[in-house]
C-alpha cells in the first residue's frame, strides 16, 4: 500500500498545496526540528506528482527557512521552523478562520454576542 | 548492417521460427503421406499412383509461413520506429536467404520422402526423384540437369516467398486487398508457367547474336549444348524478373501503408 | 532536445483528423496529451511514429524530420492501445526483439517491472486481460530507453492499485533517464499531478498548450441563479454554462474580480475545466 496521501483540491495551486501538507507537518511535530524532510523524489513518487512540482513547493519552504539543505545529505528542518510556521499562521489565523467564519454567520443571521457565547462554551441560540 | 536485416535472420521471431514452421510442415506432409499409402494400399493401387506432393507442398507452404513471418517481422519493426526503407533493404537482403534455406528444406525433405519410397520398391515421382536419380546413381552426366533442378526449387520457392509478400502488403492496407493481390499474383504465374507456348526464343536469339559476333567458337559451343537446357534457364530468369517485380509492387504497397494495428476496410 | 510538430494535419478522405497542430515537446517533461475520443490523440502519436504519414505538416526531432528517419525514430517509442504488436507474440519475445532496434534497452529492467507487476513473461499478448495487455505494452515503453516515450491510454483496463504503481514507475524512470513522458488519459484528475505541460485537442485542433499551474487557474466557475450568472458574465469569455433549474453554473476564463452577493465561485479542477472546453456546441 502506498503512503497515504493527502487529496488535493482545487482551490490552490498545487505547489502551494504541497509547501502547506509540509508546515502542517512540521506544526503537528510529525517532523521535528533538525529531522530530515523526505527528499524531492520520494515526495514525487509517494504522492504522484512532477518532481518539478514539488520542487517549488520545497523552495518556498526554502525561501521561508522552515527547511535547509545540507551539503551531500538532504533537507533537514530548521531550529525554529515550528515556531515561524505558528507566527505565520497566527498572523494569517484572522484571514483564514474568522473571516470566513463571519462571513457565514451574516448568512445565517448569527450575531457577534451569539459568536463570543459560543466560544465560551454556551450554545448561543 | 541493418538492423532490420539482423532481425529478420537471427531473432527467435525471424528465421528460426520459419525454419520450425518448415519443420512442421514437413511433418505434416509426411503424416498426409503415411495417410495416402494406407489408402492406397487399401484401394490396391499402389505402385501405380505417384504422389509428388513434398516438393510444391513445400515450395507452397513455405510461401504461406513467410507471410506469417514477414507480418510478424513488419509490424514488430513499425512498432519499433524502423523507417520503411529499412524495412524493404533489409527484407531484399532477407528473402532470398529465407528462400535458401527453405529450397533447402524442400530439396531434402523431397529426397528423403523419394529414398524412402523407393527402398520400397514405390516411387514418388516429384523432384525429389530426379535429385535421387541424379544424385546417387548418375553424377557424372547431365549435371545441368541438377543444377536446374536446384535452381527451379530456389526460383519457385522465391516466388512463393514473393507472393506470400504481395498478401502482407495487400494486408496492410485491407484484409482484401491482402488476399486479391495473393491471388492474382498466384493465378498470373500459373497462366504463365502452364500456358506459354515455351519456344526457347531467347536461346535462338542468343545462338544468332553470338555466332553473328564471332561464327567459329559460338557456333560449335551452340551445338553441343542441349535446348532444352536453355529453355529451362529462360524460364528460370523469367521467374526472377517476374520476383523483382513483385518485390517492387510490394514496396509500393508498404511505402504507403498505414500500419496502425488497426485495418481498414 | 525536443520534439516540435510544425502544423501538423492529418485528412481521411471523410473527416480532418488533425488541423494545423504545432506544438513542442521538451525533453525531461511530463506532459498530458487531452481531448475527447476521436479528437485527434491517437492520431497525432501514429504520425510522430512513422505509422502513418501527415497529410501536411511535420514532425521535427531537433530540428531533423522524422518520417522515414530511424536515426530519429530510435530516439522515439509509441505505445498505443492498437494492435502493431503481434499479439501471438510471448512478452519475452517482444522484449528481445526489442534490442534490435534500441540499442538501450533495458531487458533486466523490464524483467523486473514484469515482476512488480506480477506479469508472467512467457505468456503471449493474446492470452492477457485487457489490463495486462496494456501493462505489457507500457512495460515494453518504458524498458525501450527512448528518449520520447508516448503513451497512448496506459490506465486502460487497469485497477486502482496498478495504476498506483504505473504512476509511480513512470515518476522513477523519469527521475533516473531524464526522458520526455507524453501521456493520453482519460483520467485526468488522477494524473493532473504528474503533468508539467498539457495540450488539449478537439477535433483535431490544439486549443491549450499550457503549464499545468497556470492552466488550472486560467478559469473560474460560477454558480447562481441563472439570470445573476448571465449578468455577470456578460463580456467574459464563458467556455461553457449548464443549467439546472433555474440555477446555472458556468465555466468561465479570466479572474472572478468582484462578485456580487448570491453567486458563487470557486476554482474548477483539471478534469472539469476539460470536460469545459471540450463540450459540444449544442449544450453551450
Amino acid at each position: 500500500m502506498g503512503f497515504n496521501s493527502p487529496v488535493f483540491n482545487d482551490t490552490e495551486p498545487l505547489y502551494i498545496q504541497i509547501a502547506q501538507w509540509l508546515e502542517d507537518k512540521i506544526v503537528t511535530g510529525q517532523l521535528r526540528a533538525d529531522e530530515q524532510v523526505p527528499s524531492t523524489t520520494e515526495l514525487s513518487q509517494s504522492l504522484k506528482i512532477n518532481p518539478a512540482t514539488v520542487r517549488k513547493g520545497v523552495s518556498i519552504l526554502v525561501d521561508k527557512g522552515l527547511v535547509y539543505k545540507k551539503r551531500g545529505m538532504g533537507m533537514y528542518v530548521t531550529e525554529n521552523a515550528v515556531a515561524n510556521v505558528r507566527d505565520d499562521r497566527r498572523e494569517k489565523f484572522f484571514d483564514d478562520f474568522i473571516v470566513p467564519l463571519l462571513a457565514e454567520a451574516r448568512r445565517l443571521g448569527i450575531t457577534s454576542e451569539d459568536i463570543i457565547e459560543m466560544l465560551k462554551g454556551g450554545s448561543g441560540k | 548492417m541493418n538492423d532490420f536485416i539482423g532481425f529478420a535472420l537471427k531473432s527467435r521471431t525471424g528465421l528460426i521460427r520459419f525454419v520450425l514452421m518448415m519443420c512442421g510442415v514437413f511433418g505434416g506432409i509426411f503424416f498426409f503421406y503415411l495417410i495416402m499409402l494406407i489408402a492406397l494400399v487399401l484401394d490396391g493401387s499402389i505402385g501405380k499412383v505417384d504422389i509428388p506432393f513434398m516438393g510444391s507442398g513445400g515450395i507452397i507452404l513455405s510461401g504461406v509461413c513467410f507471410a506469417s513471418s514477414a507480418d510478424r517481422l513488419i509490424r514488430m519493426g513499425v512498432n519499433c520506429g524502423v523507417s520503411r526503407k529499412t524495412i524493404l533493404k533489409g527484407l531484399a537482403a532477407a528473402v532470398p536467404v529465407y528462400a535458401a534455406v527453405s529450397a533447402a528444406m524442400t530439396a531434402l525433405a523431397e529426397l528423403i520422402a523419394e529414398l524412402v519410397y523407393q527402398l520400397f520398391g514405390l516411387k514418388l515421382l516429384g523432384f525429389g526423384h530426379e535429385l535421387a536419380e541424379y544424385f546417387l546413381w548418375e553424377i557424372k552426366d547431365n549435371w545441368r540437369m541438377r543444377v536446374y533442378g536446384c535452381c527451379a526449387v530456389f526460383m519457385l520457392t522465391l516466388f512463393a516467398l514473393a507472393a506470400g509478400l504481395m498478401f502482407v502488403g495487400g494486408k496492410m492496407h485491407s484484409r482484401r486487398r491482402g488476399i486479391t493481390a495473393a491471388a492474382v499474383t498466384v493465378f498470373g504465374y500459373w497462366v504463365f508457367s502452364v500456358n506459354l507456348d515455351y519456344d526457347g526464343w531467347l536461346y535462338d536469339l542468343l545462338e544468332r547474336s553470338a555466332v553473328a559476333t564471332n561464327p567459329e567458337y559460338f557456333a560449335w559451343q551452340f551445338d553441343n549444348l542441349p535446348s532444352l537446357f536453355f529453355t529451362q534457364c529462360e524460364l528460370l530468369a523469367l521467374t526472377l524478373v517476374g520476383v523483382y517485380l513483385l518485390y517492387g509492387i510490394f514496396a509500393v504497397m508498404l511505402r504507403n501503408a498505414p500500419i496502425r494495428g488497426r485495418e481498414t476496410g | 532536445m525536443s520534439i516540435e510538430l510544425k502544423t501538423l494535419t492529418k485528412s481521411y478522405k471523410k473527416n480532418l483528423a488533425l488541423d494545423r497542430v504545432s506544438l513542442t515537446i521538451e525533453k525531461g517533461t511530463i506532459c498530458g496529451l487531452l481531448g475527447r475520443n476521436g479528437a485527434g490523440k491517437t492520431t497525432l502519436v501514429n504520425l510522430v511514429g512513422n505509422r502513418d504519414f501527415p497529410t501536411f505538416g511535420e514532425v521535427l526531432l531537433d530540428g531533423v524530420n522524422v518520417r522515414e528517419n530511424d536515426k530519429a525514430l530510435k530516439k522515439i517509442y509509441c505505445m498505443g492501445a492498437d494492435d502493431l504488436i503481434p499479439v501471438n507474440m510471448k512478452i519475452k519475445e517482444v522484449v528481445s526483439s526489442m534490442r534490435y532496434f534500441y540499442k538501450s534497452a533495458d531487458l533486466n529492467y523490464a524483467e523486473k517491472l514484469c515482476k512488480d507487476f506480477r506479469l508472467d513473461m512467457t505468456k503471449r499478448l493474446s492470452q492477457l486481460s485487457t489490463g495486462y495487455r496494456t501493462i505489457a505494452k507500457v512495460i515494453f515503453a518504458m524498458a525501450s530507453g527512448a528518449d520520447y516515450i508516448f503513451l497512448d491510454e496506459p490506465t486502460l483496463g487497469l485497477d486502482a492499485n496498478h495504476r498506483e504503481l504505473l504512476y509511480r514507475l513512470i515518476l522513477e524512470r523519469f527521475e533516473e533517464t531524464e526522458a520526455a513522458f507524453v501521456i493520453s488519459t482519460h483520467l485526468i484528475d488522477e494524473c493532473a499531478g504528474l503533468f508539467e505541460r498539457c495540450f488539449i485537442l478537439r477535433e483535431g485542433t490544439l486549443i491549450a498548450d499550457e503549464d499545468s499551474e497556470t492552466l488550472r487557474s486560467s478559469a473560474f466557475v460560477v454558480d447562481g441563479k441563472t439570470e445573476q450568472v448571465l449578468l455577470f458574465t456578460s463580456g467574459m469569455e464563458v467556455i461553457s454554462r449548464s443549467e439546472l433549474g433555474t440555477l446555472s453554473s458556468a465555466c468561465v476564463k479570466g479572474k472572478p474580480g468582484n462578485v456580487p452577493a448570491g453567486l458563487e465561485i470557486s476554482k474548477p479542477s483539471l478534469q472539469q475545466l476539460l470536460i469545459a472546453m471540450t463540450a459540444d456546441e449544442k449544450r453551450g
